[in-house]
């Protein structure tokens, strides 16, 4: 009975790190999109968000079914409400990749603004922060889920810099109100992007050490 | 075999059915992973990414990036190869970085110099024919310097920076209207300041807004400050666009690449002295500290 649950969380973590994996390929390739104006990688991140919608899908179905077959309790349990709970949010986190995309695609039609430096610093923290996520999730680790709150924290510096600076280049010259409200809307995507990372974190850490982390 | 693995700097990984054989340990760091907990499971449990995952099934060789770290895999049947290329990749990105400065250092002179060249195909008095033809070899002197790595530092006869406008004006014919208070000597290698003056200006005219003044003034410390100032707005941050590949939405609007005040930085260095931004009454200063042995 045990091996058999076992196996249903082994296969359920394996799940989540393969929608991980795909949130952090629409995470990379709408920055290379956005960074190198190249419609054609932004657009492939917006294809992929059709299968992070179907793992989605996937990975409740099999929680609802292990559940149901199991009825786990104490960690076994809290694994499963984590996992129900995070998919959600990487789903929505994979979702922001995907406007990042579109707005790559919208900004690519014209010559960038500015050479971009902070959204893709923003884009490195965000995907450091995913490979924590997984390895929270594979190895039941409560320390690499604190570290994607700290990172969290550098990724909503970056975004209150970045905003300064675009709103500063808007008042000197209303010619790029429209690019830089663009911009914003990415530094924007990127930040929630952080947040739902967060989200995950914290939900990790009530699955490991029974307590949700105070902040 | 397995013992001289746990202790090799190359990252080893063994795979069948799909899961995790065994890793050493320079794999598992490399991979970011705990070995105990992977040890068994599914491969993505180790390599947390389809990509590598794929290429484990199919073979072949592929870069990837994992906190911070560059890592380069090779794909066998049943096993990966790891190697960190963290500093070779570093290092690559330096040397674009330099050539990046060499061209900028370069850009400027040659445009100044290839002006010249035109002029001389043209009606001239002799004494101007005289005058362009010293100027151009003192240009391609400057640049040979340059090439050769030559440093400016040390101590020279006192000249008076004023000497410096003609030159100045010839090279960067925008900076002509530009006023010069320079009231002082320099005891520098004079072709160091030229090229502080001419990064200086150059930004200034594409990015800063008349009137455009070079001004020298005595600054506390026995310092003389040598700055070039124009009417531009205000900048939010002065300090970073000293920076190379500080290029943000300010820098990028304001001061270019940001890469010309990097190279004023370095040779103020060079100088003992240092490179700042700041701002003045209705305007912006962008110059060099020059410490009390460098001036009268």
């Amino acid at each position: 009975m045990r091996q058999a649950l076992d196996q249903e969380i082994s296969r359920v973590i394996e799940l989540f790190l393969r929608m991980a994996s795909k949130t952090k390929e629409m995470l990379e390739e709408a920055t290379r999109g956005l960074v190198d104006s190249d419609p054609g990688r932004a657009q492939a991140a917006i294809q992929r968000d059709r299968e992070v919608d179907e793992l989605e899908a996937t990975i409740e179905n099999e929680v609802i079914a292990a559940i149901a077959r199991h009825q786990p309790v104490a960690s076994d349990l809290r694994f499963f409400v984590t996992v129900l709970k995070a998919v959600t949010d990487l789903e929505r986190a994979a979702d922001y990749a995907a406007h990042v995309a579109e707005d790559a695609i919208a900004l690519a039609q014209e010559p960038p603004l500015k050479r971009y430096v902070l959204l893709p610093q923003m884009a490195r923290r965000l995907a450091e922060m995913l490979d924590l996520v997984a390895k929270s999730v594979a190895e039941k680790d409560a320390g690499a889920a604190m570290k994607v709150l700290e990172l969290d924290d550098d990724v909503d510096d970056l975004y209150e810099q970045l905003t300064r600076e675009l709103i500063t280049y808007m008042l000197e010259d209303p010619r790029t109100i429209g690019k830089a409200l663009t911009l914003l809307r990415v530094a924007r995507s990127y930040e929630r992007f952080g947040d739902h990372l967060e989200n995950i974190a914290e939900r990790v850490i009530y699955w490991v050490t029974g307590e949700l982390p105070h902040r | 075999m397995r013992e001289a693995w746990e202790t090799a700097e190359e990252g080893i990984l063994l795979f069948s059915e799909g899961r995790v054989r065994y890793l050493n340990p320079a794999a598992a760091r490399m991979l970011g992973v705990d070995r105990e907990a992977v040890a068994g499971a599914p491969l993505l449990f180790a390599l947390r990414d389809e990509r590598l995952e794929s290429l484990a099934t199919r073979g072949g060789r592929a870069e990837f990036e994992r906190g911070g770290r560059v890592i380069e895999v090779r794909a066998y049947p049943g096993r990966l190869h790891l190697h960190d290329r963290t500093a070779r990749v570093r290092a690559e990105r330096a040397l674009a970085e330099e050539r990046t400065v060499v061209m900028h250092e370069l850009r400027t002179p040659v445009a100044g110099l290839l002006a010249l060249v035109e002029a001389l195909g043209t009606e001239l008095a002799p004494e101007e024919e005289a005058e362009i033809r010293e100027l151009i070899l003192a240009e391609l002197g400057r640049l040979a310097r340059l090439v050769e790595g030559a440093r400016w530092s040390g101590t020279v006869n006192p000249w008076p920076i004023a000497d410096l406008k003609a030159r100045v004006d010839r090279l960067l014919p925008g900076a002509r209207g530009a006023v010069w208070r320079t009231p002082h000597r320099l005891r520098l290698e004079a072709d160091g300041v030229f090229q502080i003056l001419l990064n200086l200006l150059d930004n200034a005219l594409k990015y800063g807004q008349w009137p455009v003044a070079v001004v020298s003034e005595a600054a506390p410390g026995g310092r003389l400050r040598l700055e070039v100032r124009d009417a531009g707005p205000p900048l939010p941050d002065y300090d970073g666009l000293f920076t190379p590949g500080r290029r943000d939405v300010q820098a990028a609007a304001h001061r270019g690449s940001g890469l010309g005040l990097a190279i004023v930085g370095r040779i103020a260095r060079g100088f003992g002295g240092e490179a700042y931004g700041r701002r003045v009454e209705e305007g912006n200063a962008f110059g060099v500290y020059i410490p009390p042995e460098g001036w009268e």
